[in-house]
């Protein structure tokens, strides 16, 4: 009966698609749906999957915009004059400098944040950040490990043991939830179960999740997108990806752009120079999208430089690039975007070599002197008695002052229980008792501060939340997905390294900066998802 | 294995200069126990920790470090807070002036604080509720609060705080400026006063003074004097009663307190478990 059904609806849908269109489609029979099992029809679907990626794939590269894009840039390129080398240092290589983007230099990062701190932290707070750093480390030397699937005897114990635990939800609550999320996560390293688990636990999740069942759609749902990422692979959608790599990175800029003109347009003025009141919260959010398209060009530029060898065309449009996207991003007001951009983009340089040693030290010397003369002239213009480095200590040890209060707050399992991280998301805060706070707004809120938003180290959010367990988890999935991504960037080559380049120096970035400003934006979120899934799947495919 | 460059040797210095840079800052405050240090920094911890200390009664003097912003002069005083907002305070100097504090970098507060030192002067506390009641004269009503916390005197009493509110008889009706010249001299001449004003009611003035230690109040007579305020009877309303000890009150004196109050002082002190509180 419900092969008829289909077969009718079908039928049904191309007749009106025939009549519009004035094609002719064949008239299918229910008897051709006979062979079409269950089996048959999961076994369809992978090969469905890539032949719609082909065929997008198939379309963008005939259309018009792949081909302008593209056009464009090879123009740009051919008649941009050539950013000349400077001389390199005898006692410093360029591999020498790479070791300035390890993911250890965020361990380095970190200890410096404390050194400039004015004030100590209680033996708590202490003891939290450094068994937080030991975790991150170890995140690290486990990402070095190769991730084997577990023994095919023992998939079926495992299948049952899990079904078992669901099941027990309904007598035994939530604990049977928890437990079977072990289970769970070891067959995602099923070779016969681990992709169809996956999709189940997504689902489920999913469907928990919009039943606004947390707790237990959360866990779900995150272990069966992670699982998909690592057990589906199709090397179509990296083909979708990379073939059409210049399109995403001036798209992305263009979307950018274009939302940021909105957002001035919106408030008729130039927020930097007045104030950010006023801006829309999307539009701001959708603008962050020209940050990353411009990390994302730099590294495809130095993927030209090392195919043509015209590296000084590549800097020049680097320069262009970053310049343009630093200052929209500035007149915007937002620092941490200006600097994300700066950041990153040092960070891809780095890694394609796109910038010599000498350079390096030549930026970082002028930094140092703009600091300098920013504080000579704020003395003797203001006559503040307030240097940069002494604000930028005092900030540091607000910052850390906060994260004191929050781990204090959050000690052993967490105070608010994933609340704050929820807040990231308009949409869930709004779903919340009270008022709809941003996660920093809650910190503040909870440091004794009303009505204004208060950063608390990277740490912060997740100790109040899910404290100091939470904390030592979190900090082995970033080690983890960090060094991955630093591993799969030294061993991917052509567009694949570029993506994993842009998307490195996009994740460490953020993750330096966010030492102090947290990781609890939306977009940064969304970023760093998007970045370890896609690490995670990449990791399979080389491994496969 | 690699050979050590010039980018490893600095990130070791960089780690290094950290470590002896955060191993060198104060202690933690939760070690010390009768005063707690604060950077400029920490303003936002060391305002929770005024108001902990408000809600215990705890006695507490503040030093301050900081400049002026409107001058960039030096500040170095110690004072006696008598609000906090956020991240900033209220500080009574020992002028009478009220000065607003606020952290290193905030521009908003008169003073810029580098350092804020709090020092804790008591112990212990014992909070009560005494009943509403008419005294003949402002004399017998601290006499009869001081006698009734007197059973605590094997803890050293170091200073008692009320809150609470005395109206009295005054015949002509003051105008608003005089009022607001006994509020004014009442603020300046009371120092361990959280808060205190006068207001004029119907046939009367009524006095109302938050956390005030008695000995201060004790000058509050004088004070009125000089405006031609005398007072006669007076009717106070409840009186919450804060205890300050000079000694450490032990766990077991809790019970012997709250037993000793039911027994012999249930007719002037709220004998209610929950209206009696002993910090230790």
């Amino acid at each position: 009966m419900f092969d008829k059904l289909v077969v009718k609806t079908v039928n049904c849908t191309l007749a009106f698609i025939g009549r519009l269109t004035k094609r002719k489609f064949p008239i299918f029979m229910p008897d051709a749906l006979a062979r079409y099992d269950i089996q048959t029809t999961i076994s369809i679907v992978p090969r469905a999957i890539d032949k719609t990626f082909d065929a997008i794939n198939e379309e963008i590269q005939k259309s018009r915009g792949s081909a302008l894009t593209k056009k464009s840039l090879k123009t740009i390129l051919s008649r941009l004059p050539a950013l000349p080398l400077l001389a390199n240092t005898k006692f410093l290589n360029k591999a020498d400098v790479c070791r300035l983007t390890s993911p250890f230099i965020f361990i380095v990062a970190f200890i410096a944040f404390l050194g400039m701190s004015d004030h100590g932290i209680s033996s708590f707070a202490l003891f939290s950040i450094v068994m937080a750093l030991v975790a991150y480390a170890i995140g690290t030397v486990v990402a070095k490990l190769h991730m084997r699937s577990i023994p095919e005897k023992a998939a079926p114990y495992l299948l049952a043991s899990l079904i078992i635990l669901v099941l027990g939800i309904i007598p035994f609550g939530d604990i049977s939830a928890k437990i079977s999320i072990i289970p769970l996560v070891i067959l995602i390293f099923s070779r016969t179960y681990g992709g169809k688990i996956s999709l189940a636990a997504a689902l489920g999740g999913y469907v928990l999740f919009r039943q606004g069942m947390l707790t237990l759609g959360m866990p779900y749902l995150l272990i069966g997108i992670l699982g998909s990422a690592h057990n589906f692979r199709s090397t179509r959608f990296d083909a979708l990806l990379e073939d059409n790599a210049t399109l995403i990175a001036f798209l992305l800029m263009g979307i950018g752009t274009l939302y940021w003109v909105f957002d001035i347009a919106l408030v008729g003025r130039i927020p930097l120079l007045t104030t950010r009141e006023g801006l829309d919260p999307t539009f701001t959010m959708r603008s962050h999208l020209l940050p990353i398209g411009t990390i994302l060009l730099v590294s495809l530029l130095g993927e030209y430089a090392k195919k043509t060898g015209s590296i000084g065309k590549a800097r020049m449009l680097t320069l262009i690039s970053v310049t343009f996207s630093v200052i929209l991003m500035a007149l915007l007001g937002y620092r941490t975007q200006v600097l994300i951009t700066l950041v990153a983009s040092m960070i891809v340089v780095i890694l394609w070599e796109l910038v010599t040693v000498a350079e390096l030290f030549a930026i970082t010397s002028v930094a140092v002197g703009f600091f300098a003369i920013m504080t000579f002239l704020r003395t003797e213009t203001t006559g503040a008695h307030v240097g940069i480095l002494e604000s930028i200590s005092i900030r540091t040890g607000l910052t850390l002052d906060i994260y004191d209060t929050m781990a204090q707050l959050g000690g052993y399992l967490g105070f608010t229980k994933g609340q704050t991280y929820m807040a990231a998301i308009r949409s869930f805060a709004t779903l919340m008792p009270g008022i709809a706070f941003s996660p920093r707004r809650y910190i503040a809120i909870f440091a004794g501060a009303g009505g204004i938003s208060m950063t608390s180290t990277i740490l912060g959010p997740i100790a109040l939340d899910f404290g100091l367990v939470g904390t030592i988890v979190a900090m082995v999935a970033l080690g983890f997905f960090l060094q991955r991504s630093y591993m799969l960037v030294k061993a991917a080559s052509g567009t694949r390294k570029s993506y994993m380049t842009a998307l490195y120096g996009l994740t460490l970035g953020y993750a330096l900066i966010g030492i102090e400003t947290g990781l609890v934006d939306y977009e940064v979120l969304l970023l760093f998802a998007c970045s370890f899934l896609y690490t995670l799947h990449i990791s399979t495919i080389s491994q496969g | 294995m690699r050979r050590i460059n010039i980018i490893d040797a600095a990130i070791i210095l960089i780690v290094l200069f950290s470590f002896y840079s955060f191993i060198t800052h104060e202690p933690s405050v939760n070690e010390q126990v009768d005063e707690y240090y604060y950077s400029g920094s920490q303003i936002y911890k060391a305002t929770n920790y005024m108001n902990y200390l408000d809600s215990k009664g705890f006695l507490y003097d503040t030093y301050v470090k900081g400049y002026w912003w409107s001058d960039y002069l030096e500040f170095d005083e110690t004072g006696y807070v008598i609000d906090t907002g956020q991240g900033s305070f209220i500080l009574l100097r020992s002028n009478g002036e009220l000065v607003t504090i606020g952290g290193r970098m905030s521009y908003k507060e008169q003073i810029g604080a580098n350092e804020i030192r709090l020092k804790i002067k008591t112990k212990s506390t014992v909070s009560y509720r005494m009943y509403a009641q008419s005294f003949p004269g402002l004399e017998n009503y601290f006499a009869t609060i001081e006698d009734t916390a007197s059973f605590l005197d094997i803890f050293d009493i170091d200073d008692i705080a009320i809150t609470s509110s005395i109206t009295f008889d005054y015949g002509e009706s003051p105008t608003a400026v005089f009022i607001a010249e006994v509020n004014d001299a009442l603020r300046k001449g009371l120092y361990y006063v959280k808060d205190t004003s006068i207001a004029d009611t119907q046939n009367g003035l009524t006095l109302s003074f938050s956390q005030a230690s008695i000995k201060e109040l004790a000058k509050m007579e004088n004070i009125l004097n000089e405006y031609g305020i005398t007072i006669g009877n007076v009717f106070s309303s409840d009186i919450i009663t804060i205890v300050r000890t000079g000694t450490e009150i032990g766990e077991l004196d809790k019970y012997w307190i709250k037993q000793h109050i039911t027994d012999n002082l249930s007719s002037i002190i709220d004998d209610d478990e929950n209206s009696i509180h002993i910090r230790l």
